[in-house]
C-alpha cells in the first residue's frame, strides 16, 4: 500500500509543480532557465529594447496574439531580456544576440544548453507561428500542433 | 476618313473610355496590396453598421499615409475632407488586417474636417479613411501601406 502511495506521489508531484508555474507569463532569465530545466521545456530568450519599433511591432501584433500565446504555453518558457540592461548586455554577448528583437531557442541537454535555432527581426504572426512550430518539432516530443 | 473607319474608331474610343472608367472604379474599390475585405467588414459593421459596398470612393477625401512604413507600430496618417465643416459628422479610420480593424473615430462638431495622428498597422494592408457626412454618406479613400520587417542593430 505504502509503495503505491509513494509511486503515485512520484507521478503526481511534478504535475502539481507544473501547475504552479504560469507558462503564459514571461520570466527573468534565471527563473525561466530554471523552469525550462525542471519542466523539460524549450527556453526562448527574447532580447528586446525600449527604443526599437520592431520590438514594439512584435509585442503588439505577434507575441500578444492568442494563437502565438497558445503555441508558447504548450512547449516553451519565455525569458524576457532587456538588451540594454547590464544583464541583457552580458547575455547578448554570451549568446551572440547583437540586435533586437532576437529570439534564441535553447533546450537543456546534459547539464548544458543546446541551441535549437535563433530568429532576428520582426516578422508576421503567421511566419512566427510557423517558425515556432519548426523549432518545437526540432526539439521532438508532442504538442507542437 | 470614310464613314466605316470613323465608326470603327469611335466604337474603339468609347469602349476604351468605358473600360478605363471601370478600371478606375475597380482600383478605387479594391485590388490593393494585402487587402482583407472580410476582416474589414467586421470593423465597418461594428462601428458604422455599414458594409464595404456602402462606402463611396471619393476624391473629396484625402488620405496621406506612407506606402512603406519602417515599422507598423508607428504609422503617421493624415485625413482631410474637402467639404464644408458643417457637412462633416465624423472621420473614421480602419486597417484591413488588424485584429480590430477600427483605428480611430473622431466626431467633429463643426470644426475643420482634418485629423492627423499615428496608428498601428499589423502587417502590410490598406488603411481606409471614411468620412461620414451629416446627410448620411460614407466617403472613402484608401492607401496601401507596406510594413517592412526588420530589426534594430
Amino acid at each position: 500500500m505504502v509503495r503505491w502511495v509513494v509511486l503515485a506521489l512520484t507521478w503526481l508531484l511534478p504535475l502539481v509543480k507544473a501547475q504552479g508555474v504560469d507558462f503564459d507569463r514571461w520570466y527573468p532569465y534565471a527563473q525561466a532557465s530554471q523552469y525550462a530545466q525542471s519542466h523539460g521545456r524549450i527556453l526562448v530568450v527574447y532580447f528586446w529594447s525600449h527604443a526599437c519599433p520592431y520590438c514594439d511591432q512584435m509585442n503588439t501584433f505577434v507575441l500578444s496574439d492568442e494563437a502565438v500565446s497558445r503555441a508558447l504555453v504548450r512547449r516553451f518558457v519565455v525569458a524576457s531580456v532587456d538588451s540594454q540592461s547590464p544583464e541583457g548586455r552580458a547575455l547578448g554577448a554570451q549568446m551572440r544576440a547583437f540586435g533586437t528583437p532576437s529570439f534564441v531557442f535553447l533546450v537543456p541537454q546534459g547539464g548544458t544548453w543546446k541551441e535549437l535555432g535563433r530568429l532576428f527581426g520582426s516578422r508576421t504572426r503567421a511566419q512566427f507561428l510557423k517558425e515556432l512550430q519548426e523549432i518545437c518539432t526540432k526539439a521532438g516530443g508532442e504538442g507542437c500542433g | 476618313m470614310d464613314r466605316r473607319k470613323f465608326l470603327k474608331a469611335s466604337a474603339g474610343a468609347v469602349a476604351g473610355a468605358v473600360l478605363a472608367s471601370q478600371l478606375t472604379s475597380a482600383l478605387a474599390q479594391g485590388g490593393l496590396e494585402g487587402e482583407d475585405i472580410a476582416n474589414l467588414e467586421k470593423g465597418l459593421q461594428q462601428t458604422l453598421g455599414k458594409s464595404f459596398k456602402d462606402l463611396t470612393p471619393s476624391q473629396q477625401v484625402k488620405l496621406v499615409a506612407p506606402t512603406i512604413a519602417e515599422s507598423g507600430a508607428n504609422v503617421p496618417v493624415e485625413i482631410e475632407a474637402s467639404l464644408p465643416a458643417d457637412q462633416v459628422k465624423a472621420i473614421h479610420c480602419f486597417c484591413d488586417k488588424n485584429a480590430n480593424p477600427l483605428l480611430f473615430s473622431v466626431v467633429l462638431n463643426g470644426v475643420l474636417p482634418y485629423y492627423a495622428t499615428r496608428v498601428r498597422v499589423a502587417e502590410s494592408a490598406p488603411v481606409r479613411a471614411v468620412v461620414e457626412t451629416k446627410d448620411g454618406k460614407f466617403l472613402l479613400a484608401s492607401q496601401a501601406v507596406r510594413v517592412t520587417v526588420g530589426g534594430c542593430g
